[in-house]
């Protein structure tokens, strides 16, 4: 079978795009229990009932037991996170070509991917914006920016460092970062996101999303952006593995030992694990990638460096001692102790630091906030961008407050590798007192974020 | 190799082991009808807790133990431990008190508690309980407040523990802890969290099968 090509959506033409919004127009009109439907095929990422906005009176949902078996199944804070998403448009792609060629459209028909990185290509897409006629692909639940055509996310959103992690997963209960999330199992969502998955993942969900769909779990896969932004994400999976050096799980914890169930193009269950969508070329995924650049070259002796760094378990060494409120802009303070092992004379030995927010809740959507590290007393932030560490962009920070939710309240959990910050800073850093500022990149006002602890761990 | 609190939680769950199933060879057959004291009977309800319901915990006593201060791990293990235990010792005292009534030592009691467990095994409040053990909870770095959070940590994945296994814990009791009875409960709660999606049938069946055996015999 010939291999599709997932192409840039910059460089589709109106007829490719117009071939989509046909197939979505036609899924849009299918019953929420049909398995091609478009509204099954969102739940299937999450399913809320009661907070369905396309809700009616004459929906029949499917029953309790499907439901329960394949709605709400995606995966999060988990180093399943790729996988299940790639399974997931993969599934949703073919189901799309086949709606394409049953109505006269081309064979073959691949999903275009949106590269925002690119600076040419960072405005919401025209085919997705309101035209003078129905068009579904326009979605008015969006950043009001995003859906003019305007300018509507930073360089912060779309920052692609992700790529320079050399792990693809991390241990469960945090302490470091990965480039494709925790070890779990069916995910349980209590292990830190994974760092691809915060950044431009969670980020331009919701940056595109404002208030509107993209920016909640239940409701992303509704908006017809949602699946060209995963398909970037999923290409950035294969950026990342141009580096020989990077390397997806090989045990069989992450292989074989967890099927995920989707609906093929003609609604039968079918069964996945990720070591079927490891090789997008193979079958049964048949596609490819039109660009997938290769990764800056990076020294052998500093990735050997970093590899052996990153083998090491990482320790706590010092955190804050109470939960607090995050309102605007806010700073906590703690101090760093050596641990025995990192006596003096011993610190240099300790190559990663990672600074991690754990037990992130909030009562509504929460935006995103950018951290820094270090500014002086009394110093707007804003005015220190050399003291930046991260954003965090809070998406899925509600569902996972939810007590009764997958994450039992646990929240979310960031990890930002500060290595580089602390490099640079060399004897600057005072590891006596950290000071970690919190300030809000896209909050919003009703919503009362409330952080566990931050704490500072070695490697 | 560096020991882990849950290295010697293991060890203290093996150990647990050794007089519960000294106790049930030595009454083959009749450890339904002993009566033993109450300090006794709560001694083999936390032998029974410490055997069975600890494994099922190492995932969280090593978030509790890895998210501390490296020379304080093995403190926030034993203090979420204590938290936890301290959840089921409460939990036990019913089981206690019924088992020092005569008709709390017989088979059919003990099965129509399995029966009841299974039926639990499938309602949304015991797969909320199951979810609740998974929580983690902010740990205080140093000091009384990182101890009190470790047991507040400990009490409430007891208490999720409690809900979730508390039914299928007194069936146990009522009869007599059975060595039976233990391992199909000890081993069903171990598959339960290593499934890679929740379902409560295996758990129902497990149950109802044990229900059926003890009316049997």
């Amino acid at each position: 079978m010939a291999i599709r090509v997932r192409r840039d959506v910059f460089k589709l033409s109106d007829e490719d795009l117009n071939w989509y919004r046909r197939a979505v127009a036609a899924m849009q009109e299918r019953r929420i229990d049909d398995p091609l439907s478009w509204r099954y095929q969102a739940a299937m990422h999450e399913y809320i009932p009661g907070q369905d906005p396309l809700a009616s009176s004459a929906d029949k949902l499917p029953s309790k037991a499907d439901q329960d078996r394949f709605w709400t199944r995606c995966q999060h804070s988990s180093w399943f996170f790729l996988p299940w998403h790639r399974m997931y448009l993969h599934h949703f792609e073919k189901i799309v070509a086949a709606e394409i060629e049953r109505q006269g459209g081309p064979p073959n028909w691949a999903l275009p991917y949106w590269n925002y990185s690119d600076p040419n290509a960072q405005l919401l897409p025209p085919a997705f914006r309101k035209q003078n006629g129905p068009n579904a692909l326009y979605v008015a639940a969006r950043d009001p920016d995003c859906n003019a055509g305007r300018s509507f996310f930073q360089s912060r959103d779309v920052n692609l460092s992700c790529l320079k992690q050399p792990d693809f997963n991390s241990p469960p209960q945090g302490g470091s970062s990965s480039f494709g999330g925790p070890i779990t199992k069916f995910n349980h969502g209590q292990g830190p996101i994974g760092d691809l998955e915060g950044t431009p993942h969670g980020s331009m969900h919701v940056a595109i999303g404002g208030d509107g769909w993209m920016s909640a779990f239940n409701t992303a896969a509704l908006d017809p952006i949602f699946w060209l932004h995963h398909a970037n994400i999923d290409r950035l999976w294969e950026v990342w593995l141009r580096d020989t050096t990077h390397k997806n799980p090989v045990g069989n914890d992450w292989l074989t030992s967890v099927p995920f169930e989707f609906h093929d193009l003609n609604g039968q269950v079918v069964s996945m694990t990720p070591s079927q969508v490891i090789d997008t070329r193979a079958a049964p995924l048949l596609y490819e990638y039109d660009d997938t650049p290769a990764l800056p070259a990076v020294a052998a002796g500093v990735k050997m460096a970093v590899k052996k760094a990153m083998a090491a378990k990482p320790q706590m060494v010092g955190a804050t001692a109470e939960s607090f409120n995050v309102e605007d802009t806010t700073h906590a303070e703690f101090t760093v102790r050596a641990p025995p092992a990192l006596a003096a004379g011993a610190r240099r030995k300790a190559r990663r630091y990672f600074l991690n927010i754990e037990n992130l809740t909030a009562t509504d959507r929460a935006g995103a906030y950018d951290v820094y590290l270090n500014v002086p007393k009394g110093d707007d932030p804003k005015n220190h961008d050399e003291l930046f560490v991260g954003r965090m962009p809070l998406f899925g920070l509600v569902e996972a407050s939810r007590d009764e939710g997958e994450h039992a309240g646990s929240g979310l959990h960031y990890v930002l590798d500060i290595t580089d910050f602390v490099t640079r800073l060399g004897r600057a850093w005072d590891w006596k007192k950290v000071r970690v500022s919190f300030v809000p990149a896209r909050a919003r006002a009703r919503s009362q974020v409330r952080v566990g602890r931050v704490s500072v761990y070695f490697t | 190799m560096t020991i882990e609190p849950r290295h010697w939680v293991l060890g203290i769950s093996g150990l647990a082991w050794v007089p519960l199933v000294h106790h049930a060879v030595l009454h083959w057959g009749h450890a339904q009808h002993h009566f033993l004291t109450p300090p006794i009977e709560l001694l083999h309800w936390g032998l029974m807790v410490a055997a069975m319901m600890l494994p099922l915990v190492t995932d969280a006593i090593t978030v509790a133990a890895f998210r501390s201060l490296p020379e304080r791990r093995h403190r926030a293990g034993a203090v979420f431990v204590a938290g936890f235990l301290g959840c089921w010792l409460l939990a036990g005292l019913p089981a206690v008190a019924l088992r020092q009534l005569v008709i709390m030592h017989d088979n059919r009691v003990a099965a129509i508690c399995f029966i009841a467990a299974a039926a639990w095994s499938v309602t949304r409040v015991r797969k909320k309980a199951l979810l609740r053990c998974h929580r983690t909870f902010p740990i205080a770095p140093v000091g009384f407040r990182a101890d009190l959070d470790c047991f507040r940590f400990g009490t409430s994945v007891g208490y999720g523990c409690v809900v979730s296994c508390g039914l299928a814990m007194l069936a146990c009791t009522l009869a007599g802890h059975s060595l039976m009875a233990l391992v199909v409960c000890m081993v069903g709660g171990v598959a339960e969290r290593r499934t890679f999606r929740w379902s409560g049938t295996p758990s129902l069946i497990a149950m109802a099968a044990l229900a059926v055996v003890l009316t049997a015999t």
